[in-house]
């Protein structure tokens, strides 16, 4: 955190001093922010702003985005996520990616968005998104890092558009620490959908410590059958074993769809249940309720309630929503607790982990959570 | 208690009734589905507005005493105050714009330049004001516990002098809402304890104390150095000091007096009936809908003046559908008025001089004792043998 502090440079800290001074004497730092945005909308240094200076097509779903950020963006560890907002239809959008810093261009950032079946926000970015548009961007964070201290040998496994933070890493590693030994095992679609595919070909011919797996599977695509003995080898101890023999050892990232990271998750459990293995999802997770069962939801917010039916297999949030509610929320991920509220009575299922939760007060976020039971909630933020 | 007149005005029959609920849905469920990038544009440009009148105003207001900048800035502040309470705040905390997902204009979130907390604000008004228009002694709006308006009120000595606690009312009319939650005229007769208001006072000091230190200390001290540095030394440091502080104090109460005629007119002009608790005792939608055109009442005028007002100048479309973005309710007012004619619904409107001027009537009137009765029960079913 100290790094990313320092590297925020002095005129920003000033200006968020001076913010700081007005709000004690009563003017609103949101003010301050609009007024800066007048002369250039990168001065923002509360509710920051990114432009989109290039679109790079990576394989036929996934785009990449270069975006020039302001001054009071702070430096960027291999493996975060930045929020991204974006404006559709006047509604305020906002999904967590991985960016990668570009060597060559300091101020820049680049995020890889691959188009989701349904997906509202990875449309918009495909296909409404044009060179010089602003989009929201918040600070970055996630502790899907490396640590401070390197060490020796790193294994990656990703899936599909998982590839993203470990990407960010390998980047670092390459060109900071390149006597360490990597193990990249990356699962993709096919040799088309494999984002970075040539760039990670090229630099695993370069780069001789890495030691890169590609493995084209349709095992963790959602709405596939499996059982195909070809083309859906899915993560497994005789692969692990054949990519990086010492495995139980490494520090591993995974970072995929819910199947993979299931697995890794199984193998490290029964396997190196004192290994060090990090997971990070990227997607909303789904709620795996049953879809017949209607729990009443109570959710009071400052005097106001409203109550709404939550199936069991939904979020909380889209329950809400299908109701016609609007309910306060930010990246729909669990990532930006936006949306959270206490749940004082009733249980639910944490869907970041699988955790039954027992109402007695605890935050939880209504994007990531599913009703098991009637539950009621009382907002916070507000 | 006075015994509420009954009135057969709208719908005649439950059916009838569910037909005008019916109507008015549709009217709302049309607009709300239009609703999108062009309200959220809109809201967007409100806040631009209120951004530059206030840098504008607050800067001009930094050349002291010269007349011409500073009466144009004191105006601007106070049409940047206005603005910022009515049709941005007041919208926004509504949640008109919560679809948007935008923090700036969330109803919870948003903070407005007024010394009310936006959690009474959210109370007293939302969920009081809003679900109880004009229903004596719940609606606390309703004369603001102060003012007799109607003959459901017992008459007292303090009632002469109303015409002049509402001037009083009407230039400090931003104190006023800070403590009308508090209800301090139960505490006064005892009816509730000081103790009990203690946890919202807190709240309410913290918001006032707030707005005093940017309007009466850090502009004014803002001032003070451009004073020193414009017209040098100490004296130019007190003129420049005043001349914001003044200022300041000028823009607040052109805020206070709009403000006050602007929700006067829209709920105690002459023709505004009101209710009592027992006719409101398991109402229908569609009678809360009645309840609410009857309780309202509307300014004619342009584009300038549904702005300056908040759109308040379509009170009673306002509190049809208090959550439809209020850029709305010009749109949809030819239909609710289409509405009112069909069911033989009165739709109280008129120009702002004119409906200005029947509210000061009414306040005069009830200042003595006596006057007639406006509270109203609205009978459906006109065929109940008792009544026919």
């Amino acid at each position: 955190m100290s790094a990313a502090r320092s590297s925020i440079p002095a005129p920003v800290v000033a200006t968020r001093r001076v913010a700081r001074w007005l709000d004690t004497l009563g003017v609103s730092p949101m003010a301050l922010d609009d007024t800066l945005a007048w002369f250039n909308p990168m001065w923002r240094v509360h509710q920051l702003q990114a432009r989109v200076v290039r679109r790079v097509a990576e394989t036929p779903s996934a785009v990449t985005l270069v975006l020039q950020t302001g001054p009071a963006f702070p430096a960027l560890r291999p493996g975060q996520f930045v929020v991204i907002g974006v404006t559709i239809d006047g509604v305020c959008h906002r999904r967590a990616y991985s960016p990668r810093t570009l060597p060559d261009e300091p101020g820049h950032i680049a995020i890889t968005v691959q188009r989701q079946p349904d997906g509202l926000v990875s449309t918009h970015v495909q296909d409404s998104l044009p060179v010089g548009s602003m989009v929201a961007i918040e600070a970055p964070s996630g502790e899907f890092v490396l640590p401070a201290a390197l060490p020796a040998e790193v294994l990656l496994i990703a899936g599909g558009s998982g590839i993203t933070p470990c990407m960010a890493m390998l980047q670092h590693l390459h060109a900071h620490a390149a006597h360490t030994r990597v193990t990249l095992l990356y699962f993709a679609r096919s040799p088309v959908d494999r984002i970075f595919g040539q760039e990670l070909a090229r630099l695993a011919r370069q780069w001789r410590q890495l030691h890169y797996v590609p493995v084209d599977s349709v095992a963790n695509t959602a709405g596939v059958q499996l059982g195909q003995a070809s083309g859906a080898r899915t993560l497994d101890l005789p692969m692990l074993d054949a990519a990086c023999p010492n495995w139980r050892q490494t520090v591993a990232y995974c970072c995929g769809p819910a199947p993979l990271m299931d697995a890794a998750r199984a193998l490290w459990h029964t396997e190196a249940p004192h290994g060090t293995l990090h997971l990070e999802a990227f997607a909303a997770p789904r709620a795996s309720g049953d879809p017949d069962a209607r729990h009443a939801v109570t959710l009071r917010r400052s005097g106001d309630t409203v109550r709404f039916d939550a199936a069991g297999n939904m979020t909380l949030l889209v329950a809400g929503e299908t109701a016609g509610l609007s309910i306060k929320h930010g990246c729909r991920q669990g990532i930006c607790h936006e949306c959270t509220c206490r749940l004082t009575r009733g249980t639910v299922q944490d869907l970041s982990t699988g955790q039954r939760v027992e109402g007695e007060g605890q935050p939880v976020r209504l994007c990531v959570t599913s009703a098991m039971s009637d539950i009621e909630l009382d907002a916070l933020n507000g | 208690m006075n015994q509420p007149r009954t009135l057969q005005i709208g719908p005649r029959s439950t059916e009838e009734m569910e037909a005008f609920q019916r109507d008015l849905d549709a009217i709302h469920t049309a607009a709300r589905r239009k609703v999108g990038e062009q309200d959220a544009r809109y809201i967007r440009g409100i806040l631009r507005l209120v951004r530059t009148t206030e840098t504008v105003g607050r800067a001009l207001l930094l050349f002291g005493w010269f007349p011409p900048t500073w009466l144009l800035g004191a105006f601007l502040l106070g049409i940047s105050k206005i603005v910022d309470n009515m049709e941005l705040g007041h919208n926004v905390m509504h949640g008109q714009f919560n679809f948007m997902n935008d923090p700036r204009f969330h109803g919870d979130t948003f903070e407005w330049d007024n010394t009310c907390p936006k959690q009474e604000w959210r109370h007293s008004h939302n969920y009081v004001h809003h679900t109880y228009t004009n229903v004596i002694g719940k609606d606390r709006d309703f004369g603001y516990g102060l003012l007799r308006l109607s003959n459901d009120l017992r008459w007292s000595w303090l009632h002469p002098f109303q015409l002049l606690l509402t001037a009083l009312l009407a230039l400090f009319f931003e104190w006023f809402v800070a403590i009308h939650d508090l209800q301090m005229d139960k505490v006064a007769i005892g009816r509730k304890k000081w103790s009990e208001c203690r946890p919202q006072w807190l709240l309410v000091r913290a918001k006032i104390w707030r707005q005093v230190r940017k309007d009466y200390i850090a502009w004014p001290l803002v001032g003070a150095a451009a004073g020193a540095a414009l017209f040098g030394g100490m004296d130019g440091a007190i003129d420049g000091a005043l001349a914001v502080l003044l200022g300041n104090v000028v823009g607040n109460l052109i805020r206070n007096v709009w403000a006050w005629a602007i929700i006067f007119c829209g709920h105690f002009t002459e023709r505004v009936y009101t209710f009592q608790r027992a006719s409101i005792e398991g109402e229908t939608k569609g009678q809360w809908y009645l309840r609410q055109i009857l309780g309202s009442s509307n300014i004619q005028g342009g584009q300038l003046m549904h702005l300056m007002s908040g759109n308040l100048s379509h009170q009673i479309e306002h509190h049809l559908f208090p959550d439809l973005p209020a850029n709305r309710y010009a749109e949809v007012a030819p239909q609710v008025r289409a509405v009112c004619d069909k069911y033989r619904i009165p739709y109280n409107t008129g120009s702002f001089a004119g409906q200005l001027w029947t509210v000061f009537k009414r306040i005069a009137r009830y200042s003595l004792p006596g006057g007639p009765h406006k509270a109203v029960h609205i009978e459906v079913d006109s065929v109940l043998p008792e009544r026919a």
